[in-house]
């Protein structure tokens, strides 16, 4: 804990990349490309690091956001990518 | 705590924090490195006050371009906060005379105070917020692990209840602090607490550090004009 104080990149990692998930559902096109970049290439370099077992040549990553209805959590998918070709850490 | 005092310790906290920042970019093999590398150098210019001026220009800088490149902070209000007090930092250096700078780094004072008092007035409007529910839900819905091991506080309404009252009239009652020198610095002991619960808890590190470098101008501000 007293590391992370210092040195917690995966977690402000994960902030940044639920910024881009909040500006990919506001459908502005002029963050869709930029935001979607960064996503893939933060799966791509979590494939080519072992952390996420691949068994394709392409990718697809969906968005879903929780929020509270009443005294329900509903979960929504508001975003599906693409269909897109691995560029490193692929399956042969 | 005078001006030039308070300005050097600024500099210094701000250095260390962007240094902290910079590292954490650094375990990506992709083209993060290219601006944060300088960015360290620059920052290390600062806290060993080596060509002060020039390096928090290069920063400024450096900050526009890194803000390009991720199209707006990468890390929500603490890039801000961070901007903020570079920009202020530097406008006090590059001041033309005693008045505008102290007008410069007073500006950072007062955003330091309007960040509390602000938080506190969007809380009390909320809702959520008043009924405890927020908080719940803050820690309900986490997916940091540290606070999942928390998430029975989600269970227990009239702790966070009370937890969310008192985050607003802290937050609302900050300003008050400013009347005496030793209630400042009781309120910011609390809330680098408070921040520092938050860093534990939820991996909001970088909060932390940089309000901390804020606080000297607080300091100053409270000695020299109340």
């Amino acid at each position: 804990m007293i590391k992370r104080m210092v040195y917690n990149p995966a977690r402000n990692e994960a902030l940044f990349l639920a910024s881009c998930a909040e500006r990919l559902i506001k459908d502005d096109l002029e963050y869709e490309a930029h935001s979607t970049n960064e996503i893939v290439t933060r799966i791509e370099q979590d494939i080519a690091e072992g952390l996420i077992v691949e068994s394709g040549r392409y990718l697809q990553f969906r968005l879903a956001f929780i929020s509270r209805d009443k005294e329900q959590i509903v979960k929504h998918v508001l975003y599906v990518s693409d269909m897109i070709e691995l560029t490193r850490g692929a399956a042969s | 705590m005078n001006i030039d005092e308070a300005l050097r310790l600024t500099e210094i906290m701000l250095g260390l924090a962007f240094i902290q920042q910079s590292i954490e970019h650094l375990h990506r093999p992709n083209n993060e490195k290219i601006l944060f590398i300088p960015r360290i150098v620059l920052s290390l210019l600062l806290v060993i006050g080596f060509q002060v001026s020039w390096a928090l220009i290069a920063l400024v800088a450096l900050s526009l371009v890194i803000l390009k490149r991720f199209h707006g902070p990468y890390n929500g209000g603490s890039d801000r906060m961070g901007l903020l007090i570079l920009v202020c930092l530097t406008l006090a250096h590059l001041a033309p005379n005693h008045m505008w700078q102290e007008i410069a780094f007073g500006y950072l004072a007062v955003q330091l105070i309007l960040s509390y008092l602000i938080s506190g007035w969007v809380k009390i409007v909320n809702p959520a917020w008043r009924s405890g529910r927020a908080l719940r839900d803050v820690f309900a819905f986490t997916t940091y692990p540290v606070s999942e091991n928390l998430r029975g506080f989600a269970e227990q309404p009239k702790l966070l209840f009370v937890m969310s009252w008192c985050v607003i009239a802290f937050e609302l009652l900050f300003p008050l602090s400013l009347l005496n020198t030793n209630t400042l610095y009781f309120a910011l002991i609390i809330a680098a607490t408070f921040h520092l619960a938050n860093a534990f808890l939820f991996g909001l590190n970088r909060f932390f550090w940089i309000w901390l470098c804020a606080y000297p101008s607080i300091l100053w501000f409270q000695g020299n004009y109340v």
